[in-house]
């Protein structure tokens, strides 16, 4: 099996895998190069994508070609046609398809359309750059342009070329299927076709997450579908179609541009005649085409019935690949890949529902994900996403559905749709398709052949496949799509509820059925003892550093320590915070302690305020205070503040008392300040969540001290007999927890008992 | 050019205060950089807070969704900080904002936290059911029956032994090994920044 | 000094394999969390999906910068790959220095799609300053914004809990890759991929970020294994009472 080297981990891959197996990547998509040290950027390219710019491109080809579809007497194009056989489908999924083939007017400077060489060569360079293209929709014949310029050529009037289906030659193969089968999978860039997107996404939707499997449809070894081989080789005189009493859609032949005579390759596509064509003889016997690739083996029609209605033999069904049952289908489109032997066998199928004399209507087609906004329910949603301004997009959504509006009007409505595709950024200034009279019926030029009409059942059954295809390029099914779980929320009710009932009982009966907290640990114990032994009105810092969430937990930790040094030494206290509600968050702290009341700012505490710059504020300010903090939150000097009388550095003072929450700040403090205090000592009172990661350094000796979360909070408050409310909350803090613990074991045995039913019974595992 | 120079400078001043640390010569230079950093960090709050404001203006004038809560979250930042630049930050009032506002929202987050980490635990095997899932769900039950006490009984529910080798082995070795781990990708990240080679930021 | 020449010798041991790294790409171990995001993001620029990536209120000045530093690669390199998508990548952030460098680190992004003049400043954001705030400020955001992804790359604590529970009700993936300790637990329970430890600093190697990264990472690993050595060559030095080595 043929392999390829990841480009990003080196990881070799089967050849036809999408994404590497180990990283992930893109096998086959060239991604933005990552930058080097210097470089500059790429200049500016386009947002539109390959697909649109085609449609535009070849919209205004076939401006010349929008007259002569105009008028009464225009014959209903394949869109039209097809459009009748599904009527559950509404009608604005076509809209995007409608205005493509009822194409415009000519406009000046528009340029003639290269030969199939030219515009192949010109393909290949486009899609094989990544950098320094620029817009050039208005001048190039591109893939959708040149395949549906054929799809104007007259099918040749030989009946016995007709009746072979297939092609003759390898010449006469669509150059735009030439050109992908050349690509392949190796081709592409980040900005390649939509058909390598839709190709991608094709092949992600085929094989799934495991396997990603084949590249899509246009690979190398890719089938043509029968209805295009059999146009490819391209007859004439052809019997034209039905024409349809009501005004509908254009066919699609309206967006092949180009003169009589233009393109003489074979055709292909949906071919027309203007006068009417003799029968052509349906294949009598199974025959075998082979062109390039294709194979297919063809078996003739069945009888018709008398309860049948007659079918129009004038032009092979290239929908169903010249049959006309679903039956033959399915043995016809055997050597199609999955995609397409899919679409067509539901295309075929749809055979059976459509009724011949339904009137024509313009079938709606899937659009682009980014187009699908442009929807009249969806204007709104648009607007919001696209920031639009709120007329826009509700005058657009009324042309949609306006059938009568010109060919003019719709090409106006695709430059709209590209520059909604480029991203303006000028929401204020965004285009609005401007409103435009109705061009008059268009001239037929004397030289141009004569049009030929297409069977209408053809058309009618060969569009729906259209469809499909291009859906399906603009629904890529994601692979990694977690579903939220309906149940998810009541189950969040029910443990809401159990918590609030267990912490609210408990708070209605405080006073009964005490628990009684562990003793206090040892680095809390020696945290108190050390507070007590420093001097009376000794300076005392204290830095706030959590978050505003918790300092319930850190207040009713901090409070029983504080109490209790507070009502012994009455320290002189200074307060720092490195975040910005810090400062206040202390001022919080000290009400919470009975004895901290009797203190006055400016006396007996200073509150120093904000230290911005995080770790480089702890660094400046362990190096020194007055330095780092000049002026105290009131706008004072800190130097003249009493309470920081005779301190000037950080060993100055007698003990630091860090309230914290994070693990990562008290290491920026202890680690900040080591070498730099002196005697003093240094005490941590941290939150549950932290203490755990703080004990190493009071097992190292870098700290004195350490209160960890309530627990140690209430085993401080009984042994100092203070007053708090520790306690109190510990009781449902600890209720908590234990509700929490028979929550997640009864859960755990629960999905645990599930997973082995599943087993035993054969199903999946778990969920 | 620009980009050199600034990757340059960049670099340099990293290396200064890096190498603050260990040369005693470069420590003035050290501190007088740590000093504009420190400066620096306070005008980036203001101007993310000008985008704050910018970001809900405009959800305000495209009136979308949730618009309402734009409009009090732009009144009340304008007039915590008005009141912030009258009365100065120790003012009464705007403690009072702190202890009325501030404290009792982020308390609430906190309550919505512990019902959305227990749920997320219910939910984990169901998604998930695999050996690492059990065994952070069965750590996770034990560190809660070692914090926690039964009422009125005095014998913790997990002996002490127990959790002390629980807590000072298990959790405390399986966490200083991330942190180890976590420490080298800081240092090869800072490293990487250091050296010029890793910008995401600007055009390198 | 002892520090300054492993900080030395790392540089020049980075500098080494950035160059080697050039010619020849690591072999990388399978990483859930980076796999699954490259094949995701991939579909979401395909569909015109949106993407949002929270970088957390980590602290350039602290420590946790670095995982701040590491978002931002991130950012730049997923803008990169979905600066073609219909629906704008947005990232979020709790810090305002590291708003503005995602804000930079955005239009860099549109910068090497070749597309930097459909950029848009708005996408990225400052949703609040503070850890509970930004969580406050981007909650709405992965609820009412049609997200599909949710990457959460940088510093976060338990508030990643709501994070991902939010982008779980539009049935987003949430990828979630933090280095704090707590933020990963919260992230294995409740995210749909969960990048561990050091795994977050290997998101620019597997999302294709170019040499420098492949050779951090394999920096990093180099110098774990050191680390590894020298804690078994201590113990096995204290239980044979080699007190020079120990």
């Amino acid at each position: 099996m043929a392999q390829m080297a990841c480009p990003v981990c080196g990881e070799r891959n089967p050849d036809h895998h999408a994404y590497c197996r180990v990283c992930g990547s893109a096998l086959h998509e060239k991604l933005p190069d990552a930058p080097s040290s210097v470089t500059e950027p790429a200049g500016p390219e386009p947002v539109i994508p390959q697909w649109l710019k085609d449609a535009l491109a070849m919209s205004d080809q076939v401006s010349g070609e929008a007259k002569e579809m105009e008028g009464p007497g225009r014959q209903a194009g394949p869109v039209e046609q097809a459009s009748a056989s599904d009527r559950g489908r509404g009608e604005e999924n076509l809209d995007w398809l409608r205005r493509l083939t009822q194409g415009a007017e000519p406009r000046a400077g528009d340029s003639v359309p290269p030969s199939p060489a030219e515009a192949r060569g010109e393909g290949q360079a486009g899609e094989g750059s990544e950098a320094g293209r620029t817009e050039t929709s208005s001048d190039q014949p591109t893939v959708l342009g040149k395949w549906l310029q054929r799809s104007r050529q007259t099918l040749p009037e030989d009946p016995a070329s007709r009746s072979e289906l297939g092609i003759e030659d390898a010449s006469t193969v669509p150059d735009w299927i030439g050109d992908l089968r050349a690509k392949g999978v190796a081709a592409g860039t980040p900005e390649s076709s939509s058909a390598e997107e839709w190709r991608r996404s094709e092949a992600g939707q085929a094989q799934g997450e495991a396997n990603l499997g084949a590249p899509g449809p246009l690979g190398q070894d890719e089938e043509l579908p029968e209805w295009l081989v059999r146009a490819m080789r391209g007859s004439e005189g052809t019997a034209p179609p039905p024409q349809s009493a009501q005004p509908g859609p254009a066919s699609m032949e309206g967006l092949t541009a180009g003169k009589a005579g233009e393109v003489q390759e074979s055709t292909r596509g949906f071919e027309r005649d203007e006068a009417p064509q003799p029968a052509r003889p349906l294949p009598t016997t199974t025959s075998t085409i082979e062109q390039g690739r294709v194979r297919r083996e063809v078996r003739p029609p069945p009888p018709q019935t008398a309860s049948e209605p007659a079918e129009d033999d004038s032009l092979p069904n290239i929908a169903t690949g010249g049959l006309h049952s679903p039956e033959d289908a399915e043995h016809l489109f055997i050597d199609l890949p999955d995609w397409l032997s899919g679409s067509a066998t539901a295309s075929a199928s749809s055979l059976d529902e459509s009724s011949t004399t339904e009137p024509l209507e313009a079938r709606p087609a899937s659009l682009p994900s980014w187009l699908e906004g442009m929807r009249p329910d969806d204007a709104a949603e648009l607007r919001t996403d696209l920031d639009l301004p709120t007329g826009g997009a509700s005058g657009f959504s009324a042309r949609e559905t306006d059938p009568d509006r010109s060919s003019e009007d719709r090409l106006i409505d695709l430059e709209f749709l590209a520059s909604l595709a480029s991203g303006i950024e000028d929401r204020d200034n965004f285009p609005r398709p401007p409103q435009r009279e109705a061009p008059a019926p268009p001239q037929r030029s004397p030289e141009s052949p004569p049009a030929t009409p297409v069977d209408a059942k053809v058309q009618r059954t060969e569009v729906p496949l259209l469809d499909q295809l291009l859906g399906e390029s603009q629904t890529a099914a994601p692979l990694l799509r977690p579903r939220h779980p309906a149940a998810v929320r009541p189950l969040r009710w029910l443990i809401a509820s159990a918590l609030v009932v267990v912490t609210a009982g408990m708070l209605l009966n405080a006073s009964q059925s005490p628990i009684v907290p562990a003793p206090a640990s040892e680095p809390a114990t020696q945290a108190l003892d050390l507070l007590r032994s420093i001097a009376d009105l000794s300076p005392l810092l204290i830095m706030a550093e959590y978050a505003p969430a918790r300092a319930a937990e850190l207040e009713m930790s901090a409070t029983p320590l504080l109490q209790d040094l507070l009502a012994r030494r009455h320290p002189r206290l200074a307060l720092v915070s490195t975040s910005a509600t810090g400062p206040l968050l202390a001022e919080r702290l000290l009400e919470g302690a009975p004895a901290a009341r009797g203190y006055q700012e400016g006396i007996d505490r200073v509150n120093l305020g904000y230290l911005p710059g995080g770790t480089l504020g702890i660094s400046a300010f362990a190096r020194g205070p007055l330095e780092a903090k000049p002026v105290d939150l009131t706008l004072q000097s800190s130097a003249d503040a009493q309470p920081l009388e005779n301190v000037t550095a950080l060993s100055d003072f007698a003990a630091l008392l860090l309230v914290t929450d994070s693990a990562d700040l008290a290491r920026a403090w202890i680690e900040q300040s080591t070498g730099l205090r002196g005697t003093a000592v240094l005490v941590v009172i941290a939150s549950a969540q932290a203490a755990p990661l703080i004990q190493p350094y009071f097992q190292s000796g870098q700290i004195d001290g350490l209160v960890s979360g309530m627990q140690d909070g209430a085993s401080l408050e009984t042994r100092s007999s203070g007053t708090g409310s520790a306690k109190a909350y510990w009781n449902i803090y600890t209720l908590g927890m234990l509700l929490s613990a028979a929550v997640l074991m009864g859960a755990a045995l629960w999905n645990v008992l599930r997973a082995l039913q599943g087993r035993a019974s054969g199903g999946a595992p778990g969920a | 050019m620009v980009r050199v120079a600034l990757a340059l400078v960049a670099g340099g001043a990293g290396l200064v205060v890096l190498l603050g640390y260990f040369l005693p010569e470069l420590r003035a230079a050290q501190a007088l950089l740590l000093r504009w950093g420190m400066i620096l960090a306070s005008a980036a709050v203001l101007v993310g807070i000008l985008n704050l404001a910018s970001v809900h203006l405009g959800k305000l004038r495209h009136r979308e969704k949730n618009a309402p809560y734009s409009a009090v979250l732009i009144a009340s930042l304008a007039a915590t900080f008005v009141l912030g630049l009258l009365l100065k930050p120790g003012h009464p009032v705007l403690a009072a904002i702190i202890n009325a506002i501030v404290v009792p929202a982020e308390g609430t987050f906190m309550a919505l936290l512990s019902i959305s980490l227990l749920s997320a635990g219910v939910r984990l095997l169901q998604r998930r059911l695999d050996l690492m899932s059990i065994l952070f769900v069965a750590s996770a039950i034990a560190v809660l029956l070692s914090s926690a006490r039964v009422p009125s009984i005095e014998t913790p529910i997990v002996d002490s032994a127990a959790v002390s080798w629980l807590t000072d082995v298990f959790s405390l070795s399986g966490a200083r090994g991330i942190l180890l781990g976590v420490s080298l990708g800081a240092i090869a990240t800072g490293l990487r920044v250091l050296l010029g080679a890793d910008r995401p930021y600007g055009d390198g | 000094m002892q520090i300054l020449a492993a900080l030395i010798a790392g540089a020049a041991l980075l500098v080494g394999l950035a160059v080697w790294h050039r010619k020849r790409p690591a072999g990388l171990r399978r990483l859930r969390a980076w796999t699954s995001l490259n094949r995701a993001v991939d579909d979401a620029a395909g569909s015109g999906e949106r993407l949002h990536l929270a970088l957390g209120a980590g602290n350039l000045l602290h420590p946790e910068g670095a995982a701040g530093l590491t978002g931002l690669a991130v950012l730049r390199r997923l803008a990169a790959r979905t600066a073609r998508s219909r629906n704008a990548t947005v990232a979020t952030s709790g810090d305002a220095a590291l708003h503005l460098l995602a804000v930079d680190s955005l239009r860099a992004g549109y910068g090497d799609a070749g597309v930097q003049e459909v950029f848009q400043p708005g996408t990225g954001r400052l949703a609040g300053i503070g850890a509970f705030p930004y969580a406050a400020g981007a909650l709405p955001m992965l609820m009412d914004e049609n997200v599909s992804i949710a990457v959460l790359a940088g510093r976060f604590g338990p508030e990643a809990a709501l994070l991902s529970e939010a982008a779980e009700r539009s049935d987003a993936l949430v990828v979630g890759a933090t280095d704090d300790l707590t933020g990963q637990a919260v992230t294995f329970a409740s995210a749909s991929e969960s990048a561990i430890g050091e795994e977050l600093f290997a998101a620019g190697a597997y999302l294709g970020q170019g040499p420098w990264h492949t050779a951090s990472l394999t920096l990093q690993d180099t110098l774990r294994w050191l680390v590894v050595l020298f804690l078994l060559a201590g113990a096995a030095a204290r239980l044979l009472g080699w007190a020079w080595l120990g």
